[in-house]
């Protein structure tokens, strides 16, 4: 009776174990095979919010109505970009540290991080004009 | 006799889990993963990403156009609606096996800058933010493997 115990238990393990095994192989290995052969670079990306994202701010600071806040301003271009950058795929958030007006010369503190469901990238940025 | 009963047991448990572990890892090796990304038209993103990229990093040779235009040519080639120089440019940097349509969206309005009749294939769509003419231009580029239009 107690050898028959003894098969029972080692057959679960046994078994306990296999299946640990085949699930982690089928797991990795379907993470491996979606990943194969693709490319993963989101620096195209980065020089156009670069080259793009700083003029855009500019002018919609600079052609804001009176009265309008430097975060506002901020807000209203970060939303456009993180709009077209949703539909294109990508994750774009854009957080803003800080932003102060001194005799007309603007400076913001802010920083974004863009993400493409595979790899992310976080800078920290500020812009004066 | 009751030992060895139990060896065997043991054996043949082992020998299942085995036989069932290897024919997990033969299917899973052989079989296509259905959500995997498609090679060509990963390449063909990246090969889009890219010549807008380029374009965009390549200041104008004149100092006062490139002040005024960002050091962006295709800032400038855009504001100024130089199209001509857009498709010219695509057709030198565009493998001939490579097709494609460039539009840009601006404003509320979405205009086509070189128009090339779209294949029936697969289509891969890349794109840029670019800044020109105080706007800014969401541009589609369309590419598609099959020879261009003269």
């Amino acid at each position: 009776m107690k050898d028959k115990a003894q098969l029972l238990l080692v057959s679960g393990l046994l078994m306990s174990i296999t299946l640990i095994a085949v699930t982690s192989t089928i797991t990795h290995s379907v993470n491996l095979g979606n990943h194969q052969g693709e490319r993963h670079d989101i620096t195209p990306v980065i020089t156009s919010l670069e080259n793009s994202f700083s003029l855009a701010l500019e002018y919609e600071v600079l052609n804001a109505a009176d009265g309008t806040e430097l975060s506002t301003s901020f807000e209203v271009v970060t939303e456009n970009f993180e709009s077209i950058l949703a539909s294109r795929g990508y994750s774009l958030l854009y957080t803003l540290t800080s932003a102060t007006e001194n005799n007309n010369t603007y400076t913001y503190v802010y920083s974004y991080e863009l993400n493409d469901n595979t790899m992310s990238v976080s800078l920290d940025k500020s812009l004066t004009f | 006799m009751k030992n060895t009963k139990g060896q065997m047991h043991v054996l043949e448990v082992l020998l299942v889990a085995t036989l069932f572990t290897s024919t997990i890892n033969v299917a899973v090796s052989v079989l296509p993963t259905s959500d995997a990304n498609n090679f060509e038209e990963n390449d063909l993103y990246f090969t889009g990403l890219e010549i807008l990229e380029i374009l965009d990093e390549w200041a104008p040779a004149n100092s006062t156009i490139a002040a005024a235009h960002h050091d962006s040519t295709l800032s400038w080639w855009l504001a100024t609606d130089n199209h001509t120089a857009i498709r010219q440019y695509l057709d030198s940097g565009l493998s001939s096996s490579l097709s494609y349509r460039l539009e840009g969206t601006h404003g509320s309005q979405t205009e086509s800058i070189v128009d090339r009749t779209v294949h029936s294939g697969p289509v891969t769509q890349t794109f840029r933010l670019v800044w020109a003419d105080d706007e800014l231009w969401e541009l589609n580029l369309q590419l598609w493997y099959g020879y261009r239009e003269d």
